[in-house]
């Protein structure tokens, strides 16, 4: 972990996007780098590049030619050779590079396409009534650990068909694997080991008991005439765990945050609810939670940048969705700006498959606690935490609902 | 979302500079097209203006028909334009 590094003074030639400035308040930050490099450079992580612009990151998201996705997450050392793709094992297809990575990608496109996606609305809008149900009576509720966080982890639970009965454990489970991203290997190992024999004891069921859930059709779907290798559908679940939960969890409590904080947006949404899809995207461009990372394939001159093979390159859609370039006003939050085409999915083969899913959990997420608060605001700005790394989103997120 | 969202999308829309100031077919035949190969399936152009696009079993967007325009949908079209974040959406005047 980077506890002990020391902080940084000068983020273009030392970014670190742990660090609790970059952490707190990182849009300065971004916005600084723009003007003065474009592309930061750090020491740190083994050695790493940063474009903090919108053209730097979608040359770099389109280019699978001069970088790998077999790492997407920045680890503590330079990944060489024969690393392991991070976060564990392979997880396709995030972690794959063309041939391999459309292959494994059409397998899951159908599973994540809006047809299958939107049957899940009504269940969606049922967990989000019930914890809006467990809030009564709470003059300050918490929008992050207790209903931002509950969403994902139910449906992705509820998608991949793991009994009801294991939602506290796979809650457990999820953190961990969240939380582990960044652990030395042998570390992440031992405390993933109860998961991943959980994983095999559900795939087995599923094996017995093939059902109409996302673990099954893994299983069962064929490519060319053939089954996917267990490894295969082992490492989609793990994906899906990764890149589902926290991903929308830090999404959903961002727009809260900005709506409990901006009267006349939320005044306006209550009024509007029409408003809710353009809304949506504006959320998802100015509080965008996903940066990604590939690494450098070979030694190369690249945006005018020295960079080497395995040096580490993070993808900040998030910066390049406040890149002025390419958004007017890209600082100023417009609940309908009408022209927005922005990278909170990525860009390129690695758009986020998710991303259906995603938008309706956001949407069913706000329209439910708007509907039912139609009034609240940040109870106490000092208490709400960011979560550090490439995933950013309140984890504390202290609401209050009534007066 | 049906017709109704459509019409509210339009009504936003039409108070936008980019598409009201280019929102007349004036009887030319007008197409909107989606290019394949950039296509990713971010959903933003089914998204917004459902009457005008849909999607395949990947998720990809199609065009509904063979895309011709009147004045109303080139509006939709406009703005479909104007979020597809891989620029895969072209009008053919």
């Amino acid at each position: 972990m980077t506890d002990t590094q020391p902080l940084v003074t000068d983020f273009a030639t030392d970014w670190d996007h742990t660090d609790p400035q970059w952490v707190a308040d990182p849009y300065p930050i971004w916005d600084d780098l723009r003007e003065r490099c474009p592309v930061a450079h750090t020491e740190r992580f083994g050695g790493g590049w940063f474009p903090a612009t919108h053209a730097g990151v979608t040359a770099v998201a389109k280019d699978t030619e001069n970088f790998t996705s077999r790492t997407v997450v920045i680890g503590n050392g330079r990944p060489g050779e024969d690393a392991l793709p991070s976060p564990i094992g392979v997880a396709p297809p995030i972690t794959s590079d063309p041939p391999f990575h459309q292959i494994a990608r059409r397998v899951i496109l159908p599973a994540f396409a809006p047809g299958p996606i939107n049957a899940l609305e009504p269940q969606m809008r049922a967990l989000c009534r019930k914890l809006l149900d467990d809030m009564a009576g709470h003059e300050v509720v918490n929008g992050g650990s207790g209903y931002a966080q509950f969403i994902p982890t139910a449906v992705i639970r509820q998608m991949l068909g793991f009994p009801e009965a294991d939602e506290d454990l796979f809650r457990d489970f999820v953190h961990i694997v969240i939380g582990g991203v960044n652990l030395p290997e042998e570390e992440r190992i031992e405390r993933f080991m109860p998961i991943e024999e959980y994983l095999v004891r559900q795939i087995e069921d599923h094996q017995a008991n093939p059902r109409d859930d996302l673990t099954s059709y893994l299983l069962n779907v064929e490519v060319a005439g053939e089954k996917l290798a267990i490894e295969h559908v082992f490492g989609t679940i793990i994906l899906v765990l990764i890149a589902g939960i926290d991903t929308t969890w830090s999404a959903i409590g961002s727009s809260l945050w900005h709506l409990g904080q901006n009267p006349d947006d939320l005044a306006r949404l209550v009024a509007e609810p029409d408003l809710m899809p353009i809304a949506l995207e504006e959320f998802l461009r100015f509080y965008a939670p996903v940066t990604m990372a590939r690494l450098v394939k070979h030694d190369m001159e690249y945006l005018g940048c020295p960079m080497k093979e395995y040096d580490w390159l993070m993808l900040g859609f998030p910066a390049a969705n406040r890149d002025p370039v390419a958004f007017k006003d890209a600082d100023k939050f417009i609940i309908d700006r009408m022209e927005n085409r922005h990278l909170a999915f990525g860009l390129g083969i690695h758009r986020c498959v998710g991303s259906n899913l995603a938008r309706l959990e956001l949407r069913v997420a706000l329209e439910e606690f708007i509907a039912r608060f139609p009034r609240f605001e940040l109870a106490d700005s000092a208490a709400v935490t960011w979560a550090p790394g490439m995933i950013r989103g309140p984890r504390n997120l202290p609401l209050r609902v009534a007066s | 979302m049906g017709s109704d969202f459509g019409e509210r999308v339009l009504e936003l829309a039409n108070g936008y500079p980019v598409v009201r100031s280019r929102c007349r077919t004036e009887g030319r035949v007008v197409r909107v097209v989606i290019d394949a190969m950039r296509c990713q399936g971010h959903g933003r152009c089914f998204t917004l203006a459902p009457d005008l696009f849909t999607y395949d079993e990947l998720g990809n967007g199609l065009v509904v028909g063979d895309g011709t325009l009147n004045d109303d949908t080139l509006s939709l079209a406009r703005l479909a334009e104007a979020n597809c974040p891989e620029h895969a959406i072209d009008i053919e005047e």
